[in-house]
């Protein structure tokens, strides 16, 4: 996992064992080591019952779970027969501490190296106050591609090995929602029961597109061909998350378009969560690249 | 004149008042007369001189040595009339007099044993009847409306003091100075201005008493306060003269005050303001309504506090009272700290207003910009009524309605909101004049358009 301080690594990670139950999905998530399950419940914890967001990191974190889900499987000569079997994908996310993403730090740059799937966090808000994600994401790739050139471990077009799940983040935020309601993006799903609107298929890379030139209009050019340079394009996937999610009308159980933040601003203190949690395409990305990564 | 002429027969002071008449009655416009006490202590007197009006006027020489100062001889030299008048039989006087009479060999000399000059000749100066017409300056009113000065006779020619005459004049509200009561007498084609009374009567019509004292003094009776002199130059006073007489309308002034930290100071300027109009709006219809607001609460578990009603359309003494009560409360917790319920105040106003007079200015002191009606870039908290404050806005301003906010800071004014709600007066709580927000917000005069004569004058019989 890769985004800069305040792009919401942490909370994206809390908000991942929520999505997996909030959207019913076969898959669970558990902890391969104690640090990784106490790190699960804890910010888990946090979303939910302190409503408050999980702190920044500090340092370089390095959360080993498993999402397992179970399979029932055909076999036999003629396929007839059928068995239950237990699907288990390792899940090594890296959550570095922001400071890292703007100056490659080696150990980031090992990890990077080491993993075949990266989560690239894309904060429009901070792009927005900054505008240093293409600088970051070209001097990043840049060392990353230095060192599995001398390994030996790039594509044979050259490109790195990694499957990318680009994820805008932040959707629940005023300027992300509304770039994206502006330009046509946003659809509901018939089946979410809140109706939360969502952006879909290649929208999704529409929109990132368009967030990236929130400061500068030739950073979107910039950053998706820097993007598609170094990593082949159909292990690129975009989505548009949040964390939190939107908030839901205590009345009509519904998404309310005229008052959809999830957000407080306390007259003190860190911003807190306002209801209950509803992450957006928290869970897709990951499940994305797991089934790329166990592919054949 | 010969010592035979002095009338012995007479009291001294007589015959020195008789002297003083016939002098006074020979004293034209611009001619001046010196009149000199001699006894044994010195030289003491006036000097005298009638202006263009017919009245006249005196100036005491300063008291002295037997030998006359530079004043005095100034004065004798540009009498036309001098009387020198012996008061005691000291030799002294009698050296004095001669001396005197050694500069001005035309001076009249008279024997008042005993007598006070000064006292004398006020005395002569009062008795003179009166040389023109003495009238009152008035404002007239067209049956337009339309204002004008005018006089009003009071006192015909050769009226002499002691007669009084009734007037009943009429004063027209919001005019603090007080009304002046100017005398003015016609010479030939010209009128002139005689004296300039000031006196702080109640707007409202009164039946007053004039008594001539005297050429160019009167003495207004019947009101409960004492006139005193008015040094205003002439013009300052006319130019307040509205063209037309406007009948006050009701003021109905509407203020909501967001409780909350820094209330207390919202709380103690609005006081001023409905103080203002108050000293100012005697005669005037002036009605308050006062709304209390503070934040609506984020927490769905929990009643939201709505904006309440402190006063509608009561007294400015009320309102005093509804303001000092608010403030013994003390002010209420901060609660949300980025908005107040400024929306749901101007909802309460609106629907109570369709019920009585409308309001001719809303004054919203607060510090906390209203919650949006929906999820805003700058706000996330946004009103659980969806009220929008925006269209509230425009219809007070299509009702006519004039808009003030008070704000607690100088950044906050930058604030649209507040600039909008401040369209006719956006002012701080702490420094705001609250004269000038009265003014602007239309409940008290702007600026100094009073009527500053008595409006309606009933001649004497």
């Amino acid at each position: 996992m890769w985004g800069p301080t305040g792009s919401g690594k942490t909370t994206f990670l809390g908000a991942l064992n929520l999505a997996l139950n909030t959207q019913e999905s076969p898959w669970r998530l558990t902890g391969a080591d104690d640090a990784s399950t106490d790190a699960l419940i804890d910010m888990t914890r946090r979303l939910t019952e302190g409503q408050a967001f999980p702190e920044a990191t500090q340092k370089i974190d390095r959360y080993r779970w498993y999402l397992i889900r179970e399979l029932e499987e055909r076999y036999g000569l003629f396929g007839r027969k059928r068995r239950q079997r237990q699907l288990q994908v390792g899940l090594d996310l890296v959550d570095p501490s922001g400071g890292h993403y703007a100056s490659p730090h080696e150990e980031l740059v090992e990890y990077l190296v080491s993993s075949r799937g990266i989560v690239l966090l894309f904060d429009p808000e901070r792009e927005y106050a900054y505008g240093d994600a293409f600088s970051s994401l070209h001097a990043m790739l840049s060392r990353v591609d230095k060192r599995m050139l001398e390994d030996g471990l790039l594509l044979p077009g050259g490109k790195l090995p990694h499957h990318v799940a680009v994820c805008v983040t932040k959707f629940d935020e005023y300027r992300v929602l509304k770039t994206a309601e502006r330009l046509r993006l946003v659809t509901t799903d018939l089946t979410d029961r809140f109706g939360f609107p969502r952006v879909e298929g290649e929208d999704r890379r529409e929109l990132f597109r368009e967030l990236c030139a929130v400061r500068s209009p030739a950073n979107a050019q910039f950053i998706t061909s820097t993007l598609e340079r170094y990593f082949r394009a159909d292990q690129i996937s975009y989505f548009v998350t949040s964390a939190v999610g939107f908030h839901v009308n205590e009345r009509t159980e519904l998404y309310d378009p005229d008052d959809f933040s999830n957000l407080d601003d306390p007259a003190s203190g860190p911003t807190r969560i306002r209801g209950p949690v509803y992450p957006i395409q928290v869970l897709e990305p990951v499940l994305w690249l797991s089934e790329r990564l166990t592919e054949g | 004149m010969d010592r035979a002429e002095r009338g012995w027969g007479l009291p001294a002071s007589d015959g020195l008042r008789a002297a003083l008449t016939r002098t006074l009655g020979a004293l034209g416009p611009g001619d001046r007369l010196v009149v000199l006490g001699l006894d044994g202590v010195g030289i003491g007197g006036v000097e005298l001189r009638r202006t263009s009006a017919g009245i006249v006027e005196g100036a005491a020489l300063p008291p002295g040595p037997h030998e006359p100062s530079p004043e005095v001889t100034a004065a004798l030299d540009r009498a036309g009339a001098v009387h020198l008048v012996r008061c005691d039989g000291s030799p002294a006087a009698a050296t004095a007099l001669d001396r005197l009479l050694s500069h001005r060999g035309d001076a009249e000399t008279v024997d008042a044993p005993g007598a006070d000059v000064v006292a004398e000749v006020r005395a002569a100066i009062a008795d003179e009847p009166l040389r023109y017409l003495h009238e009152l300056v008035t404002v007239q009113v067209a049956p337009d409306g339309r204002l004008s000065l005018g006089t009003q006779p009071l006192f015909a020619q050769d009226t002499v003091r002691g007669l009084a005459v009734p007037i009943s004049v009429r004063i027209a509200p919001g005019n603090p100075d007080g009304t002046a009561f100017a005398l003015v007498c016609q010479v030939e084609t010209r009128l002139r201005l005689v004296s300039v009374q000031r006196l702080r009567l109640p707007p409202g019509d009164h039946e007053l008493m004039v008594e001539l004292r005297g050429p160019g003094r009167v003495r207004i009776l019947g009101a409960a306060e004492r006139p005193e002199p008015d040094h205003r130059p002439w013009e300052e006073i006319c130019g307040t003269l509205p063209p037309v007489l406007a009948e006050p309308r009701p003021a109905h002034l509407v203020c909501a005050i967001e409780d909350g930290p820094g209330s207390p100071a919202r709380i103690s300027r609005v006081r001023d303001l409905v103080a203002e109009t108050l000293a100012e709006g005697a005669g005037r219809d002036v009605r308050v309504s006062l709304v209390r607001y503070g934040p609506h609460t984020r927490d769905p578990r929990s009643a939201d506090p709505g904006a309440e009603v402190l006063l509608w359309e009561g007294g400015p003494r009320d309102a005093l009272d509804a303001l000092r009560d608010l403030a013994g409360k003390g002010p209420a917790d901060l609660g949300y700290h980025r908005c107040a319920q400024v929306e749901c105040a101007l909802t309460l106003v609106r629907a109570h207003a369709r019920r009585g007079l409308p309001p001719t200015a809303l004054l919203v002191a607060g510090d906390r910009p209203a919650h949006p009606d929906r999820t805003a870039p700058h706000e996330r908290f946004v009103c659980p009524r969806r009220t929008d404050w925006q269209p509230l806005i425009r219809a007070f301003e299509a009702e006519g309605t004039r808009l003030g906010a008070l704000v607690g800071a100088a950044p906050r004014q930058a604030e649209p909101f507040w600039r909008t709600l401040g369209r006719d007066v956006l002012a701080t709580t702490d420094t705001a004049d609250m004269r000038a927000v009265g003014r602007s917000l239309g409940v008290l005069e702007d600026g100094p358009r009073r009527v500053p004569f008595p409006i309606v004058v009933t001649a004497p019989e």
